[in-house]
């Protein structure tokens, strides 16, 4: 750090503070300790609203996870910072952001235990190009953009800790035994805490394959929530409660909704009122598109069979079995 | 002829690779202007990413395609309907697109979270192409700043005490020494939403300039983890340059025809797409000629 910055405090921007304002390096770790709990008390930008809303505008045609952090979350650790511990953050904004690489990344072994075939696999994730040069690869159909805090968690990092007992066994990878007489070494990192909201887009560029993205979706919330994304996973870290995107709903979907409500209808027809009945259904199904009637229309059929009544013959009857063929 | 002038603005980062560099620490960096150094997303990519495949099929007669070969150009033969003999139906496009240019760089900043940066040199060579073109040039005189100082607007959100202090750069600040010159750009480039540009305006040297083209790009760590045991991949860590979200690019197109092609909100530019790199949104076409 630069002399005459050195009675600034640290600036709003979490990336611009934990690269370039640690005072300096102490054994008690006391600067890195302060500067931790200065991020961890600083507020989302307000140019970050703004430009997470022109973000949200231009991928309209994407599909949204919500996912929200269960447990801390510590991703990108390895990026340089003088902590030695770094945290994936966005360039601009100083915020934390989910990169796409690691959601894609994540995909991938969710792929694996989802038993996918090889061309599903291609389709999600692309394909490198074989060693023999037969094949020339593929790139994935789908994007997967970075996640962005959503800047109604205005607050989002915490400072943490993690702490080395036994530093010389591990530093001499087990030459010295680990014993109870040696230093606690705690060092000071940046997470993401608990309850702090991300949204996830997807999207696909072709045109006819947007079944692929809610499949995407689908195995990411798996993933998310059972493998959990970064580092130090298997100490709990990275684990996510995802609000799924809503799949627009199938002709068949819409066809037993509809039914549903005619259900009870249905079930009153009887001889004193089936004429009327019937033709009350005849009009309102006519015009439907013949997956979404055909439910209902089956119904019908079947209460008029369980009631031994259906005879081809009778025109109303002749009607419905025309709608159902069509 | 016609020509447009066109913004552009980095939504997220944005990758025009140029491959792999073993001269550098990065192993993928950002293309860049061999004599200045800047950061550049090439022609080429803009009209690979407008023309979208289209046009490119041999046997394809559809009226799309012979409008994209018309505007983007096409290379090729294609056999007569009455004989076996082929024809050359090669044409040159008729719409020129010219590399997009870094305008404004955003670069962070101890107060108002990042400015954008942008140096005489970038600006006097957008005022030499507007005159070539025949387009309205920049009117706002092009101050020139000294080695270390920053020219701002008068209404600016950057400065701490009386310094700009980016990166592990500090800048004496000079508030209002650009005010004119940021007002008039916000207004050519941003439009409505010029209120947040002018805050963080910030003319400096073109060295200063150069230094962050050179340092300031974002650098993103990537590593490929063993599937099984989820540590990292021998030769599976590698560092990637991109240019950062916010950046505005400009760029021109000339020509007969062709101008629709371009309006578009948003379009996807660069490498590494699948992770959601090149998002840029089109900042409004200006200034017909």
């Amino acid at each position: 750090m630069r002399a005459s910055r050195l009675n600034l405090p640290p600036p709003p921007h979490a990336g611009l503070a934990l690269q370039r304002y640690l005072k300096q390096q102490d054994d008690e770790n006391a600067s890195a300790r302060e500067l931790l709990t200065h991020i961890a008390n600083s507020q989302v930008s307000t140019v970050y609203r703004t430009a997470f809303e022109r973000w949200k505008e231009s991928l309209k045609g994407a599909i949204w996870l919500e996912a929200t952090t269960r447990t801390p979350l510590a991703i990108g650790l390895g990026n340089s910072s003088p902590l030695e511990n770094g945290l994936a953050l966005h360039h601009t904004y100083g915020t934390p952001y989910l990169p796409g690489s690691a959601l894609k990344g994540l995909l991938r072994r969710v792929a694996e235990r989802y038993g996918l075939t090889e061309q599903e696999k291609a389709v999600l994730l692309g394909e490198g190009p074989d060693p023999k040069r037969k094949n020339q690869g593929n790139a994935a159909y789908l994007v997967y953009w970075d996640g962005w805090l959503d800047p109604a968690s205005s607050q989002p990092f915490q400072s943490d800790v993690i702490t080395v007992h036994h530093r010389e066994y591990y530093g001499k990878k087990g030459a010295v035994w680990p014993t109870d007489f040696d230093d606690p070494n705690p060092v000071a990192f940046l997470s993401v805490k608990p309850g702090v909201k991300f949204c996830i887009p997807i999207t696909s560029p072709a045109e006819n394959a947007q079944d692929w993205p809610y499949k995407a979706a689908e195995m990411l919330k798996w993933g998310l929530e059972n493998l959990g994304l970064g580092g130090k996973t298997n100490a709990g870290y990275g684990y996510f409660t995802v609000k799924p995107p809503e799949k627009p709903k199938g002709e068949l979907e819409l066809g037993l909704e509809l039914l549903e409500g005619y259900r009870k209808r249905i079930a009153g027809i009887k001889p004193a009122n089936e004429r009327g009945e019937l033709d009350f259904f005849l009009r309102e199904l006519a015009d439907k598109p013949p997956a979404l009637r055909k439910p209902t229309l089956e119904a019908l059929k079947k209460h008029l069979q369980e009631w031994k009544v259906w005879k081809t013959s009778n025109p109303q009857h002749a009607r419905i079995q025309e709608l159902l063929d069509q | 002829m016609q020509a447009k002038m066109i913004f552009w603005q980095a939504l997220t980062p944005v990758h025009p690779g140029t491959g792999q560099d073993s001269s550098s620490v990065i192993d993928l960096p950002v293309a860049r202007e061999a004599a200045t150094g800047f950061p550049v997303i090439p022609a080429s990519s803009l009209k690979g990413v407008l023309r979208d495949g289209r046009g490119l099929e041999k046997n394809d007669e559809s009226e799309e395609a012979a409008i994209a070969r018309r505007v983007f150009g096409y290379a090729g033969k294609k056999k007569k309907s009455d004989s076996e003999e082929e024809e050359d139906i090669s044409q040159a496009a008729e719409l020129t697109l010219t590399d997009a240019r870094v305008l404004f760089l955003p670069v962070r900043s101890y107060a108002g979270t990042f400015a954008f940066l942008t140096c005489p040199l970038v600006l006097e060579r957008l005022k030499r192409d507007q005159k070539a073109l025949g387009l309205p040039e920049l009117k706002a005189s092009i101050p020139n700043p000294g080695q270390t100082d920053a020219l701002l607007a008068q209404n600016t959100q950057i400065v701490h005490g009386d310094k700009v202090i980016l990166e592990d750069i500090d800048l004496s600040a000079k508030v209002g020494g650009a005010d004119a010159l940021a007002q008039e750009l916000g207004k050519l480039v941003f439009g409505e939403e010029a209120g947040y540009f002018v805050e963080r305006f910030a003319l400096v040297s073109n060295d200063v300039f150069a230094y962050f083209c050179e340092m300031g790009m974002e650098i993103i760590a990537r590593v490929r983890l063993k599937s099984d045991t989820k540590t990292v991949e021998r030769g599976g860590l590698w560092y990637e340059e991109a240019i950062p979200a916010e950046t505005v690019f400009s760029s021109f197109a000339i020509g007969k025809s062709g101008f629709d092609e371009i309006n578009r909100p948003y379009i996807q530019i660069g490498g590494q797409a699948s992770v959601g790199r090149g998002l840029l949104r089109r900042l409004g076409v200006k200034y017909e000629s």
